[in-house]
This record gives C-alpha cells, structure tokens and sequence, in this order.
C-alpha cells in the first residue's frame, strides 16, 4: 500500500515536473533579489519616525551625562570643535562610502560603545544616520548643536488679512 | 507601462510596429480558440461553452502574476500603467448594454473584428452596428455627459480598495478563478446542448 | 493533467513566493548599501530656491513639492502647491506611486536641511527616482524670496531678470498662504485666468 502511494507519489510529480522546475528557478530569482538587498535589516517608516521624533539626535550635553563608552564617528570632513575636544573621546574617521563596507560596519556593530556620528554639514551626517540605521546599527546619534530634529524657522510668515480672493466673474 | 519609443528613446513609429504585432497576436489567440464562433461566445450565457470564460480568466491571471513578479524583479513600473478611470454610473449602465449587445449579436468587439476578418458576415453587420452605437453615443454625448460623469472614483484598483497589498489581491483571484474554472466545468455538463456543436 | 490546472498550480506557486518576499522587503530599502553609499557621497540630488522659484512661475509639468514638515508649519505656511507628506510615511505603500517616477521630479523640503535630507535618503534607499530637496528649505525661501531686495547703484540684466521672478514669487506665496485651505489648489486656475486676460486671449 505504502509503496503504490510513493508511486502514484513520484508519478504526479513527473507529471508536474515542468510546473515545479519553472517554480524552483522562479523560488531561486527571488532569493537572489533578497539577497542583493538582505543587508538592510530596518524599516525606512522606523527610521523617518525616529528622525521626526528628533531621537536621533544628541547634544554635547548628553555626551557628557553618557553612562556607555562613546565613539565619536567623524564622517566627511569636519571640523574641530573645542568642547568636544575637551571630553576626549576615541574617535574614528569614516567617509560616507565606508558605511557600506561590511567589515567596517561588523566592527562598529561589535565596538559595545555608543557611537555619534559628527560631520561638518549636518545633513552628512543625517545620510550616515540613515544608512547605520537601516544597515541595524544600535545606540547610535547624530552630534547636535540642540535644536532638534529640524533647524527652527528663522522668520514668521503674517498672510495678508486684507486679501480676498475675488470673486469668479461670470460673463454672459 | 509607457510607450517603449518613449522609454528608450525610439522613433515613434515604432509603437506602432509594436501595436501591429501585438493586434496580429491577439487576433491569432482569439481565433485559435474558437472565439470567431458566435454561438460558442453566446454559450457563455447560455452555460453549455464556458471557454470564454475558462480563455480569459486565464489571461488575466497570467498577466496579473506575471506583471506582479515583473514590477517584482524591476522590469516591469506599474506606476506607469494606465489604470482606467472609475465611473459607476457609467460603468454599470454601459455594462448592461455591452452585455445585451453580447447576448444578442453573439459577439463583443474584439472577437466580431476577428470574425470579420475571416469573413463572416454576420460579424460585419455586428460592427456595423457596434459602430453605429460608437457615433450616436458621440453625438448625443452633451446631452448624457452629466451621467455619465457622475459618481467619478478616479483611478481606483481594487486591492487599494480592499486594503490588500498585490500580491495577496492576486493570489485571492487565483483561487477564485480556480474555483470558477471548477463551476464552468460543472455548468457545462449541467446545460449541455448537443444540437450546437462548435464550428469554424 | 489539464494544462490549466498546471497553469494554476505555477500561478498560486507564484503568488505564495510573491507575497512571502514582498512581505520581507517591505518598507526596507531596495538599493544596495554600496549604491546608496556612491549616492550620498555625491550631492546632486539638491536643488537651489531659485530653481524652485522658476519651477512655481512656470507652472513646469511633473514637478511635486513634498513638504516633510509637522502639520502645524505646513499648515501656517508651505510653498504654493506643496503636498504634506509625515517622515514616518515615505515609506508607506499608499505615497510610493507619487513619489517614485520616471518623469518629473519630486522636491522635499523642510525648514532647513536635516529633515529633507533625511526624507530624500529615505526616499534614494527606497529606489524612487527622480527625487531631490530644495538647498536651505523654507528658511533659504524666506532669505532668497521673501526678503530679497537690491542695493546698489547698477543691476545688470541677469540680476533685474532674478530680482523680478523671486518678487513675482514672493507675491505667489503671500497669496496662495494668505487663502482659506479650501480655496489653495484654484490658485493656480487664477493665475492662468489672469494670464489669458493680460493677454487678451479666448476662453
């Protein structure tokens, strides 16, 4: 009985051989899509929420009430900042292609610290954010002059209170 | 998907090589299948030819999958598929008058082109007729232009609608249609005709 | 075996890998962590306030503005056409066809460069194309536009010619900020009522 099974078994699979070979290579370009893009682990709305949020930020401040060791991530170029020299931190200059070198990137996962990323621009460092950030980097900021996730809007918009609209003219 | 001269920046007569080979495949396709036959096409309604259903229903799974694992592999940007305009009211009453028309003549447009084209006479006076209702439906536009404008949805697919991502929506239509292939199968032997047979 | 009922094994194969994969890689990045790096360390994909000025008075087909702002800021005021879009969204399914095209181009900003530049990372990770952010953002608007003003004795022609489109500009936001909500998006059917009464054309 069992061995008429495995026959009846084998025989549908024969006959189904094409199917299942079409659905292996089809099952086999699907993996290698993912694989071409498995070394993101985050999800983007996570890191856009938490960049709303204005948690990825950290102030000089925060630097110095840290209680984990911290590395300072000089990404680019930047420049010397007197306070900051002042905590003497370990520090580790990166360039922005180096975010995506796995060996580099399993030594900052394993360094146990607190890492900041400090970059002349902070717009540098909010791309190195994002990249760490999705490539599963934990415990990680960007240095900060304090003013939150955005730079505050310098000037005050007053609309016109006079204007109205006019009214739509309906020729005849 | 959008023009393939636009895209890789072709002549555009070349779209239009392209229409040519594909009009020639589809015509192909429908008379291989019997389609240029009216009495297999009014079967469909009838229940005793259900191939209308089972050819078509087919095509469409097959396109719908096989334009999923292409956006999926990043050959195919849906974004630049044209998704056609929802109108309700539009939609259902032109449903019911392309359905009775169907019913009728036997045929729908695509299939009395295809007829017609090997000769069949009762498929020309059917697009004679289908191309009668196209200019009268012209001509008398302002006056139903506000119904048919009425109850605009815009350019709405249904697993957006569903809140189903496309993949899931597809698979759902898959096994429907499995399903329906099942019940066509069935219908068949329940409204069998044995006086009509198929022919050329 | 009836070939449509191999045909609908492959299918329903098809669909079972397709939703497994696409449920894996949704909402992460489709680009490879080298591409995205060779991406960032360029910075082309920036656009200066004046080029966004030109796109507004010219009314240019395809162009979308993005403001990623609170609600609060885009609601006081945002550059005339602009749509709302939360960071926490750029992913999200509902916004992909808008903001992932291969004509056109879609303009982040913020108040300044943080958030846009974050929002236009987000948006080159996730492969949209044609995607940038405006330099300096609404606080570059308001020195470039809002506060522009010529001191000197001489313009030259280019300068007269940059002068008169931020103006131009500057009274396109003053108006468009200065209306109720509802009547925002007909600012731009106004404007080409006007044109076609300057110019004397047909309605």
């Amino acid at each position: 009985m069992r061995i008429t099974q495995n026959t009846d078994a084998m025989k549908i699979i024969g006959k189904l051989r094409i199917i299942l070979l079409m659905a292996a290579i089809l099952f086999a370009g699907m993996v290698y899509k993912t694989m071409q893009s498995g070394a993101w682990r985050g999800k983007a709305d996570e890191a856009g929420k938490m960049v709303e949020a204005g948690e990825c930020f950290i102030d000089l401040q925060g630097l110095r009430e840290s209680k984990e060791p911290v590395l300072l991530l000089k990404v680019g170029e930047t420049t010397s900042d007197s306070l900051l020299h002042l905590l003497h931190l370990p520090e580790k200059q990166l360039t922005i292609s180096d975010l995506a070198d796995r060996v580099i990137l399993k030594e900052l996962k394993a360094s146990g610290s607190r890492l900041v990323i400090v970059a002349a621009a902070r717009s540098e460092g909010m791309k190195a954010w994002i990249m760490l950030h999705q490539l599963g980097v934990k415990d990680f900021y960007i240095l900060s002059s304090g003013e939150g996730y955005d730079e505050a809007l310098k000037n005050r918009f007053r609309p016109e209170e006079e204007f109205k609209p006019e009214p739509e003219n309906r020729e005849s | 998907m959008g023009p393939i001269a636009t895209l890789y920046h072709l002549p555009e007569w070349i779209d239009l090589v392209f229409a040519l080979f594909i009009g020639i495949g589809f015509g192909f396709a429908l008379e291989q299948a019997g389609f240029s036959s009216s009495r297999k096409l009014a079967g469909m309604f009838y229940g005793y030819d259900t191939t209308v259903l089972k050819v078509f229903f087919t095509a469409a799974i097959v396109a719908l999958t096989g334009a999923q694992v292409l956006s999926y592999f990043g050959f195919l940007d849906l974004s630049l598929v044209y998704v056609n305009e929802y109108y309700v009211n539009a939609a259902i009453i032109g449903g019911i008058i392309m359905g009775a028309g169907f019913i009728m003549g036997g045929f729908c447009p695509g299939t009395g082109v295809c007829a017609a084209s090997i000769g069949k006479i009762d498929a020309m006076v059917y697009l004679f007729g289908g191309l009668t209702g196209a200019f009268l439906f012209a001509e008398t536009y302002p006056w139903i232009e506000e119904l048919a404008g009425k109850n605009f949805k815009g350019a709405v697919k249904i697993n957006d609608m569903l809140g189903l991502s496309p993949a899931v929506f597809t698979l759902l239509l898959v096994i429907a249609a499995v399903c329906l292939f099942w019940l066509a199968e069935k219908a068949e032997k329940r409204f069998a005709r044995k006086e009509i047979t198929s022919e050329c | 075996m009836n070939p449509r009922i191999r045909i609908s094994l492959f299918l329903l194969l098809a669909c079972i890998f397709l939703i497994f994969f696409t449920a894996r890689e949704s909402g992460r990045f489709r680009v490879t962590p080298a591409y995205l790096a060779a991406w960032a360390s360029t910075d082309t994909s920036v656009v200066t306030v004046d080029a966004v000025v030109r796109f507004l008075l010219e009314e240019t087909p395809g162009i979308l503005l993005v403001d990623v702002r609170e609600e609060g800021a885009f609601t006081e005021n945002s550059l005339p056409g602009a749509i709302r879009i939360p960071m926490g969204k750029i992913g999200a399914p509902e916004f992909r066809d808008l903001l992932n095209g291969r004509t056109g181009k879609r303009i982040f900003y913020s108040n300044g460069d943080d958030a846009s530049t974050a929002a236009l990372t987000l948006a080159a990770g996730l492969g949209y194309r044609n995607c940038y952010r405006m330099a300096g953002g609404m606080n570059a608007w308001f020195e470039t536009v809002m506060n522009a003003s010529f001191s000197g004795e001489r313009i030259s022609a280019k300068e007269n010619a940059l002068l008169t489109s931020r103006f131009e500009a500057r009274r396109l936001f003053i108006r468009y900020n200065s209306l109720p909500d509802s009547l925002k998006p007909q600012i731009f059917a106004a404007r080409q009522l006007e044109r076609k009464k300057l110019d004397g054309g047909c309605e």
